[in-house]
């Protein structure tokens, strides 16, 4: 074996390690959000960063938290696909969205601002492909470009899925703002 | 530009993804038409609601100390890695935000005044903000994150009781405020934080109308309300200091609520 190879290698393989563990926050707020417990969310996280090592040949340079955002991202679906069933009906928004018919209202969404609780609900309410997409662009500030590099579909899709997610969120804030309401008027 | 083409538009309008023309187009559309302006109204809702950094999770420190055990985790050379990876990240985007700002002054200062009184007094503001965020410059004589602490130090010391409206829970933390002077009056200067980005939002008493700028990268929103002017200066994108206005407004309405 080549010793001179092999240090050279490892030098690389640590560099990335480095740059990889500075995103861990992003990477653990991503699965935390797509498969929802803590403990299932941090094996995730640590087995898709060990993989990631091992994968270094795959990584081209660049942008590493892409990079390492797309594997916790499919991790992450993998995890989902072998336990849950219905988390990919994207169809069942466009149902909800229809089926109320109704533009929100901003101002009703704006007083659940500081409700966090019922923020996290709505948010976990979206399907799985919907929520990355909230995550990855409001949470951790990626740009289209970015997400489509994380989720492997074209920008278009980012911005049309983006768009189906907030519009399904805005009624299921202002919604919750009118229950909410009547609950305390009673 | 038709609705349905502004719908499709909206959101990327909203991201800063639009290119400036076709931006141009859109702003033009929202100015003429209520129901997709509401739309979008919407969406900065929805943006905003979402952006509260109380959802953020963060990673738990056993996670952290299960990888560094692990592979080639451990091997990292081990004090100055762990504690570069410990910087918490909107630490070291502060940092390069406030360094770019720096390194944009010399620049700025250059600016040519151009006539008409909001652009003189967007100037003004501009540059006050540039001023405060100046690495020897103070930009903050009250500090503290407590509405009910810096509202009343301006007393006594302006001849006017500014609204000071707490927005941490909308994911506009206030830093404090400061008595500043803009076109050789005093005003009162509020500081707001939107993640890396500083807000600087001035007031003074008088009515004047309401406009919005954009110079050098900088974004400028004005408004009147209640008998008080509001200029918010910041590097913060468009649609976010929309954002903060619309919500500094709705707080400074009398409450509608019964």
């Amino acid at each position: 074996m080549d010793r001179g190879d092999n240090r050279a290698h490892s030098d690389d393989v640590r560099s990335v390690a480095s740059d990889i563990l500075a995103h861990l926050d992003a990477a653990y707020n991503l699965a935390r959000w797509l498969v929802g417990g803590e403990h299932d969310a941090q094996d995730i996280v640590q087995e898709a960063y060990l993989r990631a090592l091992r994968s270094v040949a795959t990584f081209r340079g660049g942008d590493t938290r892409a990079w390492i955002l797309a594997i916790v991202r499919n991790a992450c679906f993998d995890w989902l696909r072998r336990d849950k069933s219905c988390l990919f009906d994207e169809m069942a928004d466009d149902r909800a969205i229809a089926a109320t018919g109704e533009e929100a209202d901003p101002s009703q969404i704006l007083e659940r601002a500081e409700d966090v609780g019922r923020i996290q609900q709505a948010i976990a309410q979206l399907p799985a492909e919907s929520r990355q997409m909230i995550v990855l662009r409001e949470m951790e500030g990626l740009s289209y470009k970015e997400i489509a590099a994380v989720t492997g579909v074209p920008i278009g899709t980012v911005m049309s899925r983006l768009a189906r997610a907030r519009r399904r969120l805005a009624q299921l804030l202002s919604h919750e703002g009118k229950e909410f309401a009547e609950e305390a008027e009673e | 530009m038709d609705c349905e083409d502004a719908r499709d538009l909206l959101h990327a309008y909203a991201d800063n993804e639009l290119d400036a023309m076709t931006s141009r187009e859109l702003e033009a559309h929202l100015r003429d038409c209520p129901g997709c302006a509401r739309a979008f109204a919407a969406d900065r809702a929805v943006k905003t609601v979402v952006a509260n950094p109380a959802l953020l999770h963060t990673a738990p420190a056993a996670l952290r100390d299960r990888l560094l055990a692990s592979g080639v985790f451990s091997s990292l050379s081990t004090k100055t890695e762990h504690e570069r990876v410990r910087i918490p990240r909107r630490m070291l985007a502060l940092a390069a935000s406030l360094m770019i700002v720096a390194g944009l002054t010399w620049f700025l200062l250059s600016i040519l005044a151009r006539p008409g009184a909001n652009a003189l007094v967007a100037q003004a503001a501009l540059a006050s903000h540039l001023r405060s965020l100046q690495a020897d410059a103070h930009l903050l004589d009250v500090q503290s994150t407590d509405q009910h602490t810096v509202k009343p130090w301006f007393a006594g010391r302006v001849d006017f009781a500014p609204p000071v409206r707490d927005l941490a829970g909308r994911g506009f933390p206030l830093m404090g405020g400061r008595l500043d002077f803009l076109r050789d009056r005093p005003v009162v200067a509020l500081v707001y934080r939107r993640n890396k980005h500083v807000i600087n939002l001035f007031i003074w008493p008088g009515e004047s109308g309401k406009s919005d700028a954009e110079r050098q990268g900088y974004h400028l929103v004005h408004w009147s309300d209640g008998g008080m002017t509001f200029w918010a200066v910041s590097d913060l994108n468009a649609p976010e200091l929309h954002q903060f206005a619309d919500l500094f407004r709705a707080e400074s309405s009398p409450a509608t609520k019964p």
